[in-house]
């Protein structure tokens, strides 16, 4: 008979910490079937030092669900076995239109076929924490607005944003005439908006959902010349980037192309087109054109086009969902895509980034028990 | 001068160090080979490698698995630095990865060894300061765990349990999504 297999020898905690860091963070139950083996390994994988180490080993915080509107209410999907304790919201006809740092931003309007918004919320989708914010007092229409939210704490790397702390959001508006379009900042410091800026321009109007951040630009689109609106956090200013052609139509997104510069990704029926801006030439450069069917996606109809938004800040991915197919994520780099929900008839698909880690059993700190939430 | 130099370079590439494992047994190997080892490297720095190396952690058995994976990977850091410097062209680059494929697969089979050995891998690539070792058997055990519950991760790395079955229950009620 063939000796039993020898026992592997005990591993040092340091070492222990060294396998758990490789657990990939899009599959957050590793980390707590392995937290419950025995109280050593729950105490190395709750200390908030092991915690701080595992997100500054991954960087990128992986998608943990997306929200989207559907049957005129705002729903939390996740895509990965993560089941949210409080995916429920209080407040009726929610529109998603932005998350990051781990909270998200709704607007939400006086009844399912309102336009005007009565109030924009910001929630925390771990604690249930809703936080509403008044308007500014022009009305303001859900069609030709944007908004964004964003992380305000000093000094945060926004790899783990402190729960319920200072934030501000960004809203843009452009008025009843599309002529001109303004930015207001709300500071939840203040708990009061101001105007921030404000640029004319001929017929155009911001196109609502998700605002992309790089360093320190967000960046809108506007319809129907395909402008990208760019509103620069530090210099409070708004100005307008040309399209790459005066002769592109379809749907797009702002996105940071593989040097880390700004990008732009346009979905005209079946072909993905990803131009990238070149700052020495201030000019837009074809970078690369995907054929949707090529990365597996399936054949759409005329009447129901793709529609895309950026997945992660970090990195060239797209969100991407039709009213029939489903939604999918591309990865703009391999060239493929990923059926993340079979869902249908769904729009403003926002996805929701944030590392979920343990801090079970772990003494009290100013996280709290629970689990530890940390996002970018 | 020429002469000279390529004289000091030959000498260092044929320059041997002897490690002696925790069973006594000897291994003659390049110096490139041993550098792969931090812990090493510092001390042919300090000129503390006259007479061998003494290795009292790691058993010849380990140690000689250690040094089959610093051989590969030392003749892989030497041909990356002769790319930068030489070819550049398509077909070199395809060379290359042809290299890259077969290193992949070295790692691959180096890694199908019995848990014991690989947590022994662990212990050794760690005392002697191998990052690319660490990571690569690191990952293994980090990749073995996938999928797997709390009661087999125990079964598989010899862990006793000892939460109560009250702390058991209670991490088990507040993430019940885990372990679904």
């Amino acid at each position: 008979m063939a000796p039993p297999p020898r026992s592997p020898p005990a591993l040092m905690d340091e070492l222990v910490e060294e396998i758990a860091l490789r657990f990939p963070p899009d599959e957050p139950e590793r980390l707590f079937r392995a937290a419950l083996a025995c109280k050593r390994w729950r105490r190395i994988l709750s200390d908030p030092g092991f915690r701080r180490r595992y997100r500054e080993f991954h960087r990128s915080p992986p998608m943990l669900g997306f929200l989207c509107r559907r049957a005129g209410a705002a729903v939390f999907t996740p895509t990965t076995s993560l089941r949210l304790p409080s995916a429920d919201l209080s407040i009726p006809n929610l529109i998603p239109m932005d998350a990051r740092h781990g909270r998200v931003l709704f607007y939400a309007l006086s009844s399912p076929g309102s336009r005007s918004i009565t109030v924009l919320v910001v929630w925390n989708p771990f604690t249930g924490e809703e936080r509403r914010l008044d308007t500014p007092t022009i009305p303001i229409s859900w069609a030709s607005s944007s908004a964004a939210f964003l992380c305000t704490a000093a000094g945060c790397s926004h790899l783990d944003c402190p729960r319920g702390g200072p934030f501000s959001v960004v809203l843009v508006a452009t008025d009843a005439s599309f002529g001109s379009t303004s930015a207001r900042v709300f500071s939840s410091e203040t708990g009061a908006w101001r105007s921030a800026a404000s640029i004319g321009h001929s017929l155009n109007c911001v196109l609502p959902g998700r605002s992309y951040l790089i360093w320190n630009t967000l960046y809108f689109i506007s319809l129907p010349s395909l402008w990208i609106l760019e509103y620069d956090l530090g210099r409070q200013e708004l100005s307008l980037i040309d399209p790459p052609s005066v002769s592109i139509t379809g749907w797009a997104a702002v996105i940071k192309v593989e040097n880390g510069g700004l990008g732009f990704a346009i979905v005209q029926e079946s072909k993905l087109s990803i131009w990238a801006w070149e700052n020495d030439g201030n000019v837009w450069a074809q970078h690369r054109v995907i054929q949707l069917q090529g990365c597996s996606l399936p054949v759409c109809s005329l009447s129901s086009p793709y529609r895309i938004a950026a997945l992660a800040e970090d990195g060239a991915c797209l969100i991407c969902w039709n009213s029939g197919s489903g939604v999918f994520a591309i990865d703009l780099k391999l060239g493929w895509s990923t059926k993340i929900a079979t869902l249908s008839d769904v729009s403003f698909v926002i996805p929701y980034m944030c590392f979920y880690t343990p801090a079970l059993g772990a003494p009290s700190t100013s996280e709290g028990s629970g689990a530890g939430v940390s996002n970018a | 001068m020429a002469s000279a130099g390529s004289g000091d370079e030959k000498a260092a590439a044929a320059a041997m160090i002897t490690l002696i494992s925790s069973d006594n047994e000897k291994f003659e190997v390049t110096e490139a080979t041993a550098t792969l080892s931090q812990t090493i490297r510092h001390m042919i720095e300090d000129g503390c490698t006259d007479g061998g190396v003494p290795l009292p952690n790691v058993t010849s058995k380990i140690l000689a698995r250690v040094i089959e994976y610093c051989k590969k990977h030392a003749t892989a850091a030497a041909g990356e630095e002769g790319s930068s410097s030489s070819f550049s062209d398509a077909a070199f680059l395809e060379v290359d990865r042809a290299f890259l494929e077969e290193l992949e697969e070295f790692d691959d089979a180096f890694l199908e060894v019995d848990r014991a050995t690989l947590f022994d891998l662990i212990l050794a690539a760690n005392y002697l300061d191998i990052k690319g070792l660490l990571n690569l058997t690191c990952q293994k055990v980090a990749d073995s765990v996938k999928g797997k519950t709390p009661e087999q991760i125990r079964e598989m790395y010899n862990i006793v349990n000892d939460l109560t079955p009250e702390e058991e229950a209670e991490i088990r009620r507040e993430t019940q999504w885990a372990f679904e």
